[in-house]
């Protein structure tokens, strides 16, 4: 672990790596807390399997094409915000069928992005950085976006918190307020697509529901408030996922599957204390 | 009577309505007066339900028509302070009682940001007329089944609103807080107007002047005149299974 500090300090890419733990934390406590207290928790998964079809056809386009400037993150916000718009579409018109969308988006998703790097000229890009995140190779002006798109999530909760929170406790009754539900719950889809994307660089498509919940199921152990949890949860999530990445510095393990054990771990143990205070002895 | 006729809260004039199926409710003819006290009861799957989310406008009708407060159902809605069944909503959501309560300002506080101090003070003083001010704090979900009912009966007065309408309120209560809760809907009712969702005939045909007794079609009944009779002909076939309730009628009324 001091090895990891002492790098900190003089180590670029270290340091951008640690900023990105801090900005993908804090909309990941926020967009967690709604992912969890509404339930979506396999909507957000399956945006995050579509986000390797959007990632796949961005390197094929930019191979194809040359286009050295453009950064993955475009095809990936692209990629969530229309598989959050589809599964939103689609569950809204007809209910019944929510499970069966979500699971064909999510693999469809998935396969598009396999096809696209599978026909990608030249050398194959590293689909395991994709699939279990390397926050390592975060670069700065992608930092830059992952900022925006930190303040956008932030800006949305801010202006709407009360008519998000009363869309996911209780829908009939806000819509009976004069609440636009529909519209809400489709601005809660989109804000929770860009959370994705930012958690996808620090542990991969493939864990990222369990960064999204695991902060917001924890902190909801104890907060009393929706904005209690979410402060809870965004400092549960930094905590974790600076924590994989200091951990697993020294040893070189994957910092992103180190941060989800780390996640899960405190999950655990966290629930049997928790059970144990509440259990009449 | 013109449709706009304003004297009344709400009017429905030959209002059917089907999922597709039986029609659910059949020529449903009702007037239901301002600052009026009523309870609508009837079977399980006779259509209770089904009335009140059409007054609420979340269901439109297959034919006929509907004003709420001279106006539709969905024009009026904001005018209505809606108490659901609690057991609807999630009892781990990490929301205070206050903040509960505060729901009910939404379409009253500002669309953007934050809700008001005045909001706040609604609020509070809507759990102030249900006795639940001193548990403001607390979480929803550490409230028991009635105390839960009662906040979001609280929620639904800091809708300000002129029609009242309570699903199952006493669903949850021991005899004793029913019989106060009866006194308070009666007090409700010199303000504005109540519609209380009930199964429990017996109890509130001792509290109400009239019934509206649902079961695809709708009649009102004045609660002295409710007998046996009359409670197998609005239950129909299921009158085994509200024998229970048949009896505190007779009890009520004969004994």
């Amino acid at each position: 672990m001091a090895e990891f500090f002492t790098a900190l300090l003089d180590m670029r890419f270290l340091q951008l790596s640690a900023l990105m733990t801090l900005l993908a934390g804090i909309a990941c406590g926020v967009v967690g807390t709604y992912v969890v207290t509404r339930r979506i928790t396999y909507i957000a998964g399956a945006i995050a399997h579509c986000v390797l079809g959007g990632m796949g056809i961005h390197r094929y386009v930019q191979v194809v094409n040359g286009w050295e400037q453009s950064r993955p993150i475009t095809g990936a916000v692209i990629a969530a915000l229309i598989a959050a718009a589809v599964i939103g579409l689609v569950t809204l018109k007809a209910r019944q069928r929510e499970d069966t969308v979500i699971g064909a988006v999510w693999a469809i998703g998935m396969a598009i992005g396999v096809l696209f790097i599978a026909k990608t000229p030249g050398y194959q890009t590293d689909l395991m950085s994709y699939l279990f995140g390397n926050i390592l190779l975060i670069s700065a002006s992608e930092l830059q976006l992952v900022a925006i798109l930190d303040v956008m999530v932030i800006a949305m909760v801010a202006m709407f918190y009360k008519q998000f929170q009363a869309v996911c406790f209780d829908e009939e009754f806000a819509r009976l307020r004069g609440v636009r539900v529909e519209l809400f719950y489709l601005l809660l889809l989109g804000i929770t697509a860009l959370a994705v994307v930012l958690l996808v660089y620090v542990v991969g498509i493939v864990m990222v529901i369990a960064l999204l919940t695991l902060p917001a199921a924890i902190a909801g152990m104890f907060a009393h408030k929706l904005w209690h949890t979410m402060l809870g949860a965004a400092l549960l999530a930094v905590l974790f996922s600076f924590g994989g990445l200091a951990i697993s510095y020294q040893p070189d393990l994957p910092p992103g599957a180190t941060t989800i054990v780390l996640a899960g771990t405190t999950y655990i143990v966290v629930a049997i204390l928790t059970t144990r205070k509440h259990t009449p002895a | 009577m013109t449709d706009t006729d304003t004297s009344d809260a709400i009017t429905m004039q030959g209002v059917s309505f089907t999922f597709g199926g039986p029609p659910i409710l059949e020529q449903v003819d009702l007037t239901i007066r301002h600052r009026e006290l009523v309870c609508v009861i009837g079977p399980n799957g006779g259509g209770k339900t089904t009335l009140l989310r059409l007054i609420l406008g979340l269901l439109a009708p297959a034919s006929g028509r509907i004003h709420v407060l001279g106006s539709s159902p969905r024009k009026a809605r904001h005018r209505i302070g809606y108490m659901p069944q609690h057991a609807r909503l999630d009892p781990h959501f990490p929301v205070t009682v206050h903040d509960v309560v505060l729901m009910g300002r939404l379409g009253l506080a500002p669309n953007l940001g934050p809700f008001k101090p005045s909001d706040h003070d609604a609020a509070d003083a809507a759990l102030e007329r249900l006795e639940l001010l001193d548990r403001r704090n607390e979480p929803f979900a550490a409230l028991s089944g009635g105390q839960r009912q009662r906040v979001l009966i609280a929620r639904a007065l800091a809708c300000e609103p002129r029609i009242l309408l309570l699903d199952e309120p006493t669903a949850n209560l021991d005899l004793p807080i029913q019989r106060d809760l009866y006194d308070l809907l009666r007090e409700f009712a010199t303000e504005f107007t109540v519609i209380l969702v009930s199964h429990d005939v017996g109890f509130v045909s001792d509290f109400v002047r009239s019934v509206v007794c649902v079961n695809r079609t709708v009649r009102v009944h004045e609660t002295n005149k409710l007998t046996g009779d009359v409670m197998s002909e609005v239950y129909g076939r299921d009158v085994r299974m509200v024998h229970h309730d048949h009896d505190h009628t007779e009890h009520h009324h004969h004994g």
